[in-house]
């Protein structure tokens, strides 16, 4: 459906009325692309608030299908999506959703091998997947080719969001992952389906990157450098991290390596 | 020394708090790990945390201490 002054003016009313967005800010987010990887816990709040704001491009990446346990938490599937593939459900409901926005499914994992095919027509991507090994190749990837990331995970009644900002990336005076963690961690928070997990965690995670991101679009963002944000759901309590950049870094040291796989 | 110290995840878990005032008589942050260690017998070593102390992390085990300083110990994190 092609957008037109009168369908923006209506559809986006209330947002373009807010102080320092207006028809300008809408237009940005119209003529930025989003990559969406992982349409689980937390990528189902982000696909749904992106697209309901009006990211011009949103591209949903996942391999997997829908299953009945997902329901709980991954609000954007409903019972009639049993055994589809998340990333072409999750595009019929943004069709559904804004029409006036382009979307399209990659309905595969993200892969060393697929992930410069994938990735590399948007400026920023969310890594809303449940693994380490992804979470760094996204993140190489992002560094590699100066695409901002913006990773959240979860764990039970906690969540962290990292923003790398890679696109601002001179000189490699950006912290990256790697200076926090120089090894891949082992797998130690057990995955979900043993540890358990609230829909509303994960949901308010997945907000949180969408914020992030639409921030960063609209200019509303002061940070120049890595951060990150935990999150406590018991307490409601939300801590603000920085780091520096760590001198023996695998990836933003002298020494580069692209796509370090795991 | 007193740090506040905020636990995170599995830290959360395994001692039962979300947070907690600390007494130790300690210099940096290895041993203030050891010592909660000892109180909590966690299955994870510091080189397997993050930890930051007052907003910034520390990759640094001998990183001394300070009265009244905030310390999140963050265990590994990649649900999704």
């Amino acid at each position: 459906m092609v957008m037109n002054d009168e369908i923006i003016n209506k559809y986006y009313a209330k947002q373009i009325n807010l102080p320092n967005f207006g028809i300008d800010g809408q237009n940005k987010l119209i003529n930025s692309k989003v990559l969406i990887i992982g349409a689980g816990a937390l990528g189902c709040s982000a696909i749904l608030y992106l697209s309901a704001i009006g990211i011009g491009t949103l591209g949903i990446c996942d391999g997997d299908n829908v299953e009945i346990e997902n329901l709980h938490r991954q609000i954007l599937y409903d019972i009639d999506d049993i055994g589809k593939n998340k990333a072409v459900i999750s595009v019929d409901k943004i069709k559904r959703k804004n029409p006036y926005i382009k979307s399209k499914a990659y309905s595969r994992m993200i892969t060393c091998e697929n992930i410069n095919l994938i990735a590399s027509d948007y400026d920023i991507v969310l890594d809303c997947s449940d693994n380490y090994d992804t979470k760094f190749l996204v993140h190489d990837y992002g560094y590699n080719n100066k695409k901002t990331i913006i990773q959240g995970n979860i764990y039970q009644y906690e969540g962290e969001v990292f923003v790398f900002p890679f696109q601002n990336l001179t000189n490699c005076d950006i912290p990256c992952y790697r200076c926090l963690w120089d090894h891949v961690p082992k797998t130690f928070d057990r995955n979900t389906s043993i540890k358990g997990v609230i829909g509303i965690v994960p949901g308010i995670v997945g907000l949180l990157q969408s914020f992030e991101a639409i921030k960063l679009i609209l200019g509303f963002s002061s940070e120049e450098s890595s951060i990150g944000y935990l999150y406590n759901s018991i307490e409601c309590e939300l801590n603000k991290i920085r780091w520096c950049k760590n001198d023996k870094c695998k990836l933003c040291c002298r020494e580069r390596n692209k796509y370090i796989c795991g | 020394m007193k740090v506040n110290i905020i636990y995170y995840g599995y830290f959360r878990e395994i001692t039962g708090k979300c947070k907690e005032f600390s007494d130790f008589d300690v210099q940096n942050l290895k041993e203030l790990f050891y010592q909660l260690n000892k109180k909590y017998n966690f299955e994870l070593n510091i080189d397997e945390v993050l930890i930051s102390v007052n907003g910034i992390y520390q990759n640094y085990s001998d990183y001394e201490l300070n009265e009244n300083d905030e310390v999140i110990i963050l265990p590994p994190m990649s649900g999704g």
